[in-house]
């Protein structure tokens, strides 16, 4: 099977297909080797997803935006997939992140007893990766139904994943809410289909007006994807399916899958609905539940004593920030205004990722050497584990959003946003939001350099899992450098927010 | 028209009915029978769609998009009575509400 | 005429669904969720679906049922009563959304126009006769792909759960009342036949790989409860490759049609590509289907065989 087939084709074309395709070979292959070559193939496989999403994005970056049509049907008949500027940042937030956790949860699994984990995380795990590239291509709303069953199924059965009660507990109540918010999805398609008898996004987002029909729609999709996004008030599930699932599947699902639905809701809401007159009170309301769960979130992992739980409630914290975005877009009347909020937008969700997946990764290493995330297990670590100790301050840092990092960046242009648009009540967000986080990076911080005689630390980490956590949390800051291109990403001749983009 | 109309509604009352349940029972078996009953409205809808074209013949889109959907169910229901029965083995019940209790445990 | 046989069907699918929510006992609920099914499988044969009536008949009603039923014996006593209540909280929103949909339904245009059309103009193109095969194979071929996809990570997951790799493990044991075995020898030869039929009927008319698929699933699970051991048997990288088969062949074609055209999944001229992934996608179906089923936890069966 030409796993490795060439990324390049036709000289300067690349291929962006080989997203999809090679990690879907990796897990089948995966599942049909023995286990011993499971991690090879696992890492193989990462790599070259990794090398892949970077020649993409360089092709995307010089020539702009694609669009492929599947099975040379095109739409509205076939199926169609778009790679814009705003996929590309989140294949590569995938990439990123997927590589590192790959290359961790190589050294993870091998313990002893966690290798009967290793033989069903590697082809889930792939399985997830592949569908979170096609959730990023897609166009076509009944696809995105089948996608987010793969991502919602795969992240589930990776969440139950150290079968302890607790855990699977915590993964059926997820599952159940991603199929009850699957259902409500399904239906949204169905009224749209009424209205325009389409499914493509893009020609949905041509013809489609206001109605009821519409707005049925976009309540029933907007409350499906919020609710798999984990913004309040239906956020309960994600505290216990992130925080008990093994490290690395933490940093995934934290860091990658509650992306994914919001990535969908940013599809429907701008390109499905962009002609609808129909969103101007909701956006209003969503960013209210946002600014709510900014606030809630935090407060909720200021008061957590084991570190795991504190990095999956501030997860709630920083997601609602994205929601931010919503009313921002519809009551800034100054076009260059939404185009900060955007970025602003973008820049969380990018961060947030990098950031997240850092932290839980450092929660796995400390795990690993003390056997427990109490916070109290945490002293005399900074002596020990200093590159752990880094990591977490790193990625604080970032969460925080002091400068210069990726945080910094996101919450600053937002801030911008928010005056120029008027909306005063919306500041409390990252304003109040920043204090609280300060304060629960600030308690995990202060646990860690406190020493203790009595207490003898903890047991080694392998190399490789610090290196790979503390270069995540590296990104997170670096990230904010590199705020040119991503707003190069989101401008006309890279971004498909022109409604019916064709394929240039 | 009005045989459009009759199933149209009959799929969305169906469907609130199923989140109704979903929501009120606490007992896993019953949230996962509910969900169904709302994949039922939301295929009902989509088929009551492909009957109104007009022509004789049957809109195919719909009818493929609920085949997919139907195999899509079964896999979630059935991954989902797997969990639940898992839960069952290690905890000895099987309801969502007593989390709180086993974490601490 | 028809107007009243819809009313009725309406009225007893949402009568049906109410008592299923608010039935007492498990048991109960779940043989109305039964009868739920073949009143759909009634409803999609009057509104012109007969392939979904096939499916649902199998799969809502059947398999979902075996699936239910079976979970239920390993959960509690079947007969274990439920505190029903109505509660307002929930059930007046639940009422409004129904109001809005309601509402909006009456804005469905008179003079909708779904792809029917398109997908007509564009068939004789496929080499396929039949719109409904033609569109899950062809034209939105990659919604089947992850379709097949999410069938066989549900078993990965299944298997995830029960921490083994190996079907045997997972299986429940033989049941031991098994069903008489003349049934199996009358019923299976001629269920392999139907749905080997079904799948060649699906090139032009009702039917194809999903309908064959179920057909052969249910072939399977009943050759199981009847105490053959034939299932577990089979050699375990052979279940491996046949639970794939229906998503490789998908990735085959994927990979293959990289090089030859610009466009993923596009594929040759030829019925034989597509006949080749409707065989392997049936054969997963069917294997997939099973082993979901059969896969479960086996605890209870234990008590229940003493």
């Amino acid at each position: 099977m030409p796993v490795g087939a060439p990324p390049e084709r036709y000289g300067n074309i690349t291929v962006p297909e080989l997203l999809i395709l090679i990690p879907f070979t990796g897990a089948i292959l995966c599942f049909l080797f023995p286990e011993v070559l499971r991690r090879l193939t696992g890492l193989l496989s990462a790599a070259l997803i990794f090398s892949n999403s970077a020649i993409l994005t360089r092709s995307i970056f010089q020539d702009g935006a694609r669009r492929l049509h599947l099975g040379g049907w095109t739409e509205p008949l076939g199926i169609g997939m778009s790679i814009d500027g705003l996929s590309i940042l989140f294949i590569l937030l995938t990439a990123v992140v997927g590589l590192l956790v790959s290359i961790y949860s190589a050294s993870f699994f091998s313990a002893a007893q966690e290798q009967v984990l290793a033989r069903h995380f590697w082809p889930l795990w792939l399985f997830l990766w592949g569908a979170l590239n096609s959730l990023f291509f897609v166009s076509d709303i009944f696809n995105a139904y089948v996608v987010m069953e793969l991502v919602g199924i795969s992240a589930a059965a990776l969440a139950a994943l150290s079968g302890t009660s607790a855990s699977l507990t915590a993964a059926l109540r997820y599952f159940l809410l991603t199929m009850a918010g699957s259902m409500a999805f399904l239906l949204g398609v169905g009224f749209i289909y009424a209205r325009t008898g389409l499914l493509d996004m893009y020609l949905v987002g041509t013809v489609a007006d206001g109605g009821p029909l519409m707005a049925m729609a976009l309540g029933l999709m907007t409350v499906a994807l919020i609710m798999k996004t984990a913004l309040f008030p239906f956020h309960f599930w994600l505290p216990p399916a992130h925080g008990e699932a093994p490290a690395p599947v933490s940093a995934i699902l934290s860091g990658l899958v509650i992306k994914g639905s919001f990535y969908l809701l940013l599809r429907i809401w701008f390109t499905v609905f962009q002609n609808s007159t129909v969103t101007t009170h909701a956006a209003a309301l969503i960013g209210l539940l946002g600014l709510i769960a900014v606030i809630w979130g935090s407060y909720q992992a200021i008061i957590q004593t084991r570190l795991k739980l504190i990095i999956a409630y501030s997860s709630i914290g920083q997601v609602g920030y994205l929601f931010l975005l919503f009313p921002l877009i519809f009551m800034t009347p100054d076009p260059a205004w939404k185009t900060e909020a955007w970025t602003a937008c973008i820049f969380q969700a990018i961060s947030h990722g990098l950031a997240k997946a850092a932290l839980f990764l450092a929660a796995g290493n400390l795990i690993q050497a003390s056997g427990t995330d109490d916070l109290r297990s945490m002293r005399n670590i900074a002596d020990k584990l200093p590159m752990t100790t880094f990591t977490l301050a790193l990625a604080g840092v970032s969460l925080m959003g002091l400068p210069p990092s990726g945080g910094f960046v996101a919450k600053w242009m937002l801030l911008q946003s928010i005056l120029a648009s008027g909306q005063w009540w919306l500041a409390a967000a990252p304003i109040l939001g920043g204090l609280l986080t300060a304060a629960y990076v600030f308690k995990i911080l202060s646990q860690s350099f406190v020493s203790d005689d009595k207490k003898s630390c903890c047991g080694n980490v392998s190399f490789v899992m610090e290196k790979s956590a503390l270069l995540l949390a590296l990104f997170s800051i670096l990230i904010g450098f590199r705020a040119n291109e991503v707003i190069f990403l989101l401008s006309e001749p890279v971004f498909f927010i022109i409604p019916g983009g064709q394929s240039p | 028209m009005t045989t459009v109309i009759i199933y149209a509604l009959t799929a969305t009352t169906l469907f609130s009915v199923g989140l109704y349940g979903f929501a009120i029972h606490p007992d896993l078996i019953r949230k996962i029978v509910s969900l169904n009953i709302m994949a039922g409205g939301a295929f009902l809808f989509l088929i009551s769609l492909a009957y109104h074209t007009g022509s004789p013949e049957v809109d195919p889109v719909p009818q493929a998009m609920v085949l997919t959907g139907i195999v899509v169910t079964i896999s979630a229901t059935a991954f989902a009575l797997c969990l639940a029965r898992r839960i069952k083995e290690k905890t000895g019940q099987c309801l969502l509400e007593h989390r709180r209790k086993d974490t601490e445990t | 005429m028809d107007l009243v046989f819809d009313l009725i069907i309406g009225l007893s699918l949402a009568g049906v669904s109410w008592r299923i929510v608010r039935a007492r006992e498990h048991f109960q609920a779940i043989v109305l969720f039964i009868t739920f099914g073949l009143l759909l499988s009634l409803a999609w044969t009057r509104l012109k679906s007969p392939d979904i009536a096939i499916a649902e008949a199998a799969v809502g009603a059947g398999l979902a049922g075996v699936l239910l039923m079976d979970t239920l014996g390993a959960l509690s006593s079947p007969r274990e009563r439920a505190k029903v209540v109505i509660s307002l909280k929930l059930l007046i929103p639940c009422l409004f959304l129904a109001g809005l949909m309601a509402y909006s339904i009456l804005y469905i245009p008179e003079d909708f126009q779904g792809l029917g059309i398109v997908v007509r103009e564009a068939l004789p193109q496929t080499h396929l006769e039949y719109p409904i095969t033609a569109v899950l194979l062809d034209f939105r071929g990659y919604d089947t792909w992850l379709e097949l996809g999410v069938l066989l990570v549900a078993v990965l997951g299944v298997l995830c759960i029960r921490r083994t790799d190996n079907i045997k493990g997972t299986m429940l044991p033989a049941p031991a009342e098994p069903v008489g075995s003349w049934i199996v020898k009358l019923l299976l030869p001629l269920m392999v036949l139907i749905g080997g039929y079904l799948l060649w009927l699906g090139a032009f008319a009702p039917g194809g790989a999903f309908q064959g698929g179920v057909v052969l699933a249910s072939a399977g699970v009943m050759l199981w409860q009847s105490g053959h051991p034939s299932l577990g048997l089979m050699p375990r990288l052979w279940w491996k490759i046949l639970l794939c088969s229906g998503f490789l062949s998908f990735l085959i074609l994927a990979f293959s049609s990289l090089f030859y055209t610009d466009q993923l999944l596009t594929h040759p001229a030829t019925k034989t590509w597509i006949l080749g992934v409707e065989y392997a996608a049936t054969l997963s179906i069917a294997l997939c289907l099973i082993s979901l089923v059969l896969g479960s936890p086996a605890r209870n069966h234990e008590n229940k065989g003493v």
